[in-house]
C-alpha cells in the first residue's frame, strides 16, 4: 500500500490517511451545547422545552429534508439563525440545545414490521429516522416513489478523499453491523446486483468485511481507482451501471439505516476524522451538532495551526467561524497549517497552462468554466459542463495561478440550484393560478346557467298562470328590442367617433390652434361616448340574456309570443332611423378638416347623446 | 474569503519559472564556457534591462513591483535572449526592455499578452543587427535539449507543440531542413517559447496544429529560400501564429452541450 496515488497527469496525490487510522474510534464527551440545523424540516418543539435523547425535534417538510432528533437530553435554548459548516458559512435556522448532562433517553419505538414495508415506506421511515445519503434522505423519495427497476445497488466504501478515514474505521470496527444493514437493504430493495465497493488502500477494512460477510450472496469488490473514486456518477460508470437503474449509497448512511431498521435508533451521531496539524490524529463518534472547535480540540491541534478545514484535503473548505457545529456530512475536521509565505499570494491571472483540463476527471475545461462562473453567466457555465463537475477540487489544487476554481464552481452550482428551485416554484405557482382561473371560470358559467334556469322556471310559471296581466309578460320583449336598437345606435356612434378621430389626427398637423382644441374636445367626447356605449351595451346584453331566457320557454309554452306594443315599435323605428341618419351624415365627410365640420360633428354627437338619453329615460318610465 | 484547499499538487507560478530557469542552466554554462566574459556581460545587461522594464511597467500600472520581479518572468526572458543573441550586447538590452514594456506590460502583465516578449525582442534586435546565419552549435543544442526534456518530464511544459514542430522538421530532412537542427535557437524557442500557455493554444489538439503549422512554414522558408537566421525566422512565424491562437482555441475547444 502506497502513501500516494498517481493522478492522470503524473502528479502524486498523497493520501495522509495513515495518521488517523492508528487508534480505535473514540467517543466524544457530551458537549455543553449542540446546534442542529433545520434545513428542509419543520421544528416541532419550543424554546425552553425539555427534550429527551432520541426525541423528535423537527419533522421533514419536503422531499429533501430530514427529521432531526435530540442527540442528548436537555433544554431547547433558542431557535435562531446560526452560521453553518457549509462553504461560506451561511446563516441558517437552527435549534440550540443546552445539554443537561443526564443523557436521559426516551424509550425507542420498535421499528415497523419489516415485511409490510414498500420501497417508499422504507424511504420515508429512513427520512423520519434522520438517515442521510448524498443529498437528502438515504433513499431518494422521488426514486422510491417511481417504479424504476433497481439493477445495481452500490455501497460506496471508496473514500478516496485525502486525510479522511471515517468510513475506513467504520468498516473496520463495525463490519458485522454493516453487513447486517446491507443484508436488510438487500431484502427490502431486492436489487439485481449488490456490490460493496472498497478502495484498495483499506486492507484492514477489506479483511474485516470479508470475514463478516462470509456466506452472503452479494459481492465485495476491491477497486484501485484514482481520486475521486468515491464520486457516485464515476463509480456507477466504473461498475457498469446506468444512472437510471443504479443507486449508490454511502457506507455511513447504510450503517445508520441498519441501526434504524434493526433497533429503531434515529441517527444522532456520525464518525468524524480529526487530522491535519494535530498531535493525535484519530476518528471519533461525535453527536450531530457538536461544535467543531471542541471536537478538534480532542486531537490536540498544534499551537501554530491556523483555522479549521471542514472536509478533506481537496474538497474541504476553511471555516470562517470555528464555533459552527458538525452536521450529517461532516466527515472530517482538519487543523490547517499556516502556508509558507510565498504561496499566500493572491490569485494570479490564468497563464493557460492547461493543467486543470488535463487533471479534470470529468473531462471539463475548468479554465473556460471558471471564466463563465466568474462572469455569472450560468447558461454558458452549463454549456461548459457545470452540472457535470463533481467538485473534486483537483483543478484548484494544481492551478499554478492558485485560482479559486472549486469555490467558484461550488458557488455557481448552488446558485444554479437556487435558480432552478425558484423557477420550479414560479412554475407551480403559475399552474396553481391557471387552475384557479379555470375553476373561477367554471364557477361563473355554472352560476350563469343556474340563474338562467331559475329565470326560465319563473317565466314558465308566469306563462302558466292564465293571462292575469298580459302586458306584464309582454313587457320584456319590446324593451329588449329597444335595447338592441340602442346598442346598434351606440355602436354606430362609437364607430363614427372613431372615424372622426382618425380623420382628425391625420390632419392635426396642418390644422389651426382652435381646430386642434376642437379635436381634443371631440376626442374626449368620443371617449366618453364610447364608455357610455360600452356601459349601455353591457346593460343591454344582460337584459337581452334575461329576455332570451324568458322568451325561449314562452315560445315553447302554450301562449304565443306577444306582439310588441305599438309605442315601442314607434320608438325602435325612430331610434333606428336616427342611427341611420347619423351614419349617413357622418359618412359623407370622411375626414373633417375644417372648424365647421368639427363643430357639426360635435353638435350631432351631442344631439345623438341627448336622444339616446331621452329614449333610455322613456324606456325606464315605461318599464316602471 | 480564502477557501483555498489544504493541499497543493502542482507548483505555483514562481516555482514553475524557477524550474524553467534551472533547466536553462546547462545551456548557460556551455555558453559561458564557449564565449567567456562577453556572454556574461550580455547576460547581466539584459537581465538588468528586463527587470527595470518590468518594474517600470508594474509601477506605471500601479501594481505591486517586487512580487512580480520575484516571480521571474522577466528574468526568464532575459536569460533566453542572452542564449539566443549572446553577442548583441546593448542592442539586446534595449530590445528586451522595449519588448517587455510593449508586449508584456502594455497588455496587462502576467498571463495577458498574446505575443511572447522573447520573439518580439528577437525581431526588434534584428533591426539593428546584420542578419547572418549563425554557425551550428551542437554543444549548446544538446544542453538545451537536456533542459527541455527535464522540464517535460517534470510536467512544467507540454510536449505537443515542440514535438509537432520537430516531426515536421525531421520529415522534411530530404528537402534540406537538416541545418535547422544544429541551431540552438530552434531548441530554445521550441522548448521555452512554444510551450508558453499565453501565446499558444490551450488544447492538446490546438497545440499540435500550432506546432505543425510553425514547422511547415519554417521548413518551406528555410529549406526552399536562402538560409538566414533560424531564430529570427522562427520568432516571426511564432508571432504570426500567435495571432491565430484565438481561432485555434475556438476550433478545438468545444463546450459540452446541455441535454
Amino acid at each position: 500500500m502506497s502513501d500516494f496515488t498517481l493522478l492522470p497527469n503524473g502528479m502524486k496525490l498523497p493520501s495522509h490517511k495513515q495518521a488517523s487510522t492508528t487508534r480505535p474510534i473514540a467517543t466524544a464527551a457530551l458537549p455543553a451545547q449542540l446546534q442542529l440545523a433545520l434545513a428542509g424540516s419543520q421544528c416541532c418543539v419550543e424554546p425552553g422545552q425539555r427534550v429527551l435523547k432520541y426525541q423528535l425535534l423537527a419533522r421533514p417538510d419536503n422531499a429533501l429534508g430530514l427529521a432531526v432528533h435530540a442527540p442528548t437530553s436537555g433544554h431547547i435554548h433558542a431557535i435562531a439563525p446560526y452560521p453553518q459548516a457549509l462553504p461560506g458559512t451561511p446563516l441558517q435556522t437552527a435549534l440550540l440545545l443546552h445539554s443537561d448532562g443526564q443523557d436521559e433517553a426516551q424509550p425507542l419505538a420498535p421499528p415497523p414490521d419489516r415485511a409490510g414495508q414498500s420501497r417508499l415506506e422504507l424511504a420515508i421511515f429512513l427520512q423520519d429516522m434522520g438517515v442521510t445519503g448524498q443529498h437528502g434522505p438515504l433513499l431518494p423519495l422521488s426514486w422510491a416513489a417511481s417504479d424504476a427497476p433497481l439493477e445495481l445497488l452500490i455501497i460506496n466504501g471508496m473514500e478516496s478523499e485525502p486525510y479522511i478515514s471515517a468510513d475506513d474505521m467504520l468498516m473496520r470496527e463495525q463490519a458485522s453491523e454493516l453487513v447486517a444493514a446491507i443484508q436488510l437493504l438487500q431484502q427490502r430493495l431486492r436489487p439485481t446486483r449488490l456490490v460493496l465497493v472498497i478502495r484498495h488502500d483499506k486492507p484492514a477494512a477489506i479483511s474485516a468485511l470479508r470475514t463478516a460477510a462470509a456466506g452472503q450472496t452479494w459481492q465485495i469488490e476491491v477497486r484501485e481507482a484514482p481520486y475521486p473514486a468515491d464520486d457516485a456518477p464515476l463509480l456507477t460508470r466504473l461498475l457498469g451501471g446506468t444512472a437510471e437503474t443504479t443507486l449508490c449509497l454511502p457506507v455511513a448512511g447504510v450503517h445508520a439505516a441498519g441501526q434504524a431498521m434493526q433497533h429503531g435508533l434515529p441517527c444522532i451521531s456520525r464518525i468524524v476524522t480529526l487530522s491535519g496539524a494535530v498531535e493525535h490524529a484519530q476518528n471519533i463518534r461525535a453527536l450531530l451538532g457538536s461544535p467543531a472547535r471542541e471536537l478538534l480540540a480532542l486531537a490536540t491541534p498544534h499551537p501554530y495551526s491556523a483555522g479549521i478545514i471542514h472536509g478533506g484535503g481537496l474538497r474541504g473548505f476553511t471555516l470562517a467561524d470555528d464555533s459552527v457545529a458538525i452536521h450529517q456530512h461532516s466527515n472530517g475536521l482538519l487543523a490547517a497549517a499556516p502556508r509558507p509565505s510565498s504561496s499566500v499570494a493572491a490569485a494570479q491571472p490564468c497563464v493557460r497552462c492547461g493543467d486543470c483540463a488535463t487533471i479534470c476527471p470529468s473531462q471539463l475545461q475548468p479554465q473556460e468554466l471558471y471564466w463563465h462562473c466568474q462572469t455569472q453567466d450560468l447558461m454558458q457555465a452549463q454549456d461548459w459542463g457545470l452540472t457535470d463537475c463533481s467538485q473534486c477540487g483537483l483543478c484548484s489544487a494544481v492551478c499554478p495561478s492558485q485560482l479559486p476554481l472549486l469555490d467558484s464552481f461550488r458557488n455557481s452550482s448552488l446558485q444554479l440550484q437556487a435558480d432552478q428551485q425558484q423557477q420550479q416554484a414560479a412554475d407551480s405557482a403559475r399552474q396553481r393560478h391557471h387552475f384557479r382561473q379555470f375553476r373561477q371560470e367554471r364557477d361563473k358559467q355554472e352560476k350563469a346557467q343556474r340563474l338562467a334556469e331559475r329565470a326560465a322556471q319563473q317565466a314558465a310559471k308566469l306563462a302558466q298562470t292564465p293571462s292575469a296581466h298580459p302586458a306584464s309578460a309582454a313587457k320584456p320583449e319590446p324593451s329588449a328590442a329597444d335595447k338592441q336598437a340602442a346598442i346598434a345606435a351606440a355602436m354606430a356612434r362609437a364607430s363614427q367617433r372613431q372615424q372622426h378621430h382618425q380623420g382628425q389626427t391625420a390632419t392635426a398637423a396642418t390644422a389651426e390652434q382652435d381646430a386642434r382644441a376642437a379635436a381634443i374636445a371631440a376626442n374626449r367626447q368620443a371617449a366618453i361616448d364610447a364608455a357610455m356605449a360600452r356601459a349601455a351595451a353591457r346593460k343591454a346584453a344582460q337584459d337581452a340574456a334575461k329576455a332570451g331566457a324568458d322568451s325561449s320557454p314562452s315560445a315553447a309554452g302554450p301562449t304565443p309570443a306577444p306582439e310588441p306594443a305599438p309605442d315601442k315599435q314607434e320608438l325602435i323605428r325612430t331610434s333606428m332611423a336616427r342611427a341611420a341618419a347619423q351614419k349617413a351624415a357622418q359618412a359623407a365627410p370622411p375626414a373633417p378638416t375644417t372648424m365647421d365640420d368639427d363643430k357639426k360633428a360635435l353638435i350631432a354627437a351631442a344631439m345623438a347623446r341627448a336622444a339616446a338619453r331621452k329614449a333610455e329615460r322613456d324606456d325606464g318610465e315605461q318599464e316602471t | 474569503m480564502t477557501l483555498t484547499p489544504l493541499m497543493r499538487l502542482g507548483p505555483d507560478l514562481t516555482s514553475r519559472n524557477r524550474q524553467q530557469l534551472l533547466a536553462l542552466l546547462p545551456a548557460l554554462l556551455v555558453l559561458l564556457w564557449q564565449q567567456g566574459i562577453a556572454a556574461l556581460l550580455t547576460l547581466l545587461l539584459s537581465s538588468l534591462c528586463a527587470l527595470l522594464a518590468d518594474a517600470l511597467g508594474q509601477g506605471l500600472r500601479a501594481q505591486p513591483i517586487l512580487p512580480c520581479l520575484r516571480q521571474g518572468e522577466a528574468l526568464l526572458s532575459a536569460v533566453l535572449l542572452t542564449l539566443l543573441l549572446p553577442q548583441a550586447g546593448l542592442v539586446l538590452g534595449g530590445s528586451v526592455a522595449v519588448a517587455i514594456l510593449l508586449l508584456r506590460q502594455l497588455f496587462g502583465g502576467n498571463g495577458q499578452s498574446l505575443f511572447h516578449p522573447v520573439a518580439g525582442a528577437l525581431l526588434l534586435a534584428a533591426l539593428y543587427l546584420s542578419p547572418s546565419p549563425a554557425p551550428a552549435n551542437p554543444g549548446l543544442c544538446l544542453a538545451t535539449v537536456a533542459g527541455a526534456l527535464w522540464l517535460s518530464w517534470r510536467g512544467i511544459i507540454r510536449w505537443q507543440a515542440p514535438l509537432s514542430l520537430l516531426l515536421v522538421v525531421l520529415i522534411s530532412l530530404p528537402i534540406g531542413s537538416g541545418w535547422l537542427l544544429g541551431q540552438p535557437a530552434l531548441w530554445l524557442l521550441a522548448g521555452w517559447v512554444m510551450t508558453d500557455g499565453c501565446s499558444t493554444p490551450v488544447t492538446p489538439q490546438g497545440r499540435m496544429i500550432y506546432g505543425q503549422t510553425t514547422g511547415m512554414i519554417l521548413v518551406s522558408v528555410a529549406a526552399l529560400g536562402q538560409p538566414s537566421s533560424a531564430g529570427l525566422l522562427l520568432a516571426s512565424i511564432l508571432l504570426l501564429l500567435s495571432a491565430a491562437v484565438p481561432l485555434l482555441d475556438a476550433l478545438t475547444l468545444q463546450a459540452k452541450r446541455r441535454m
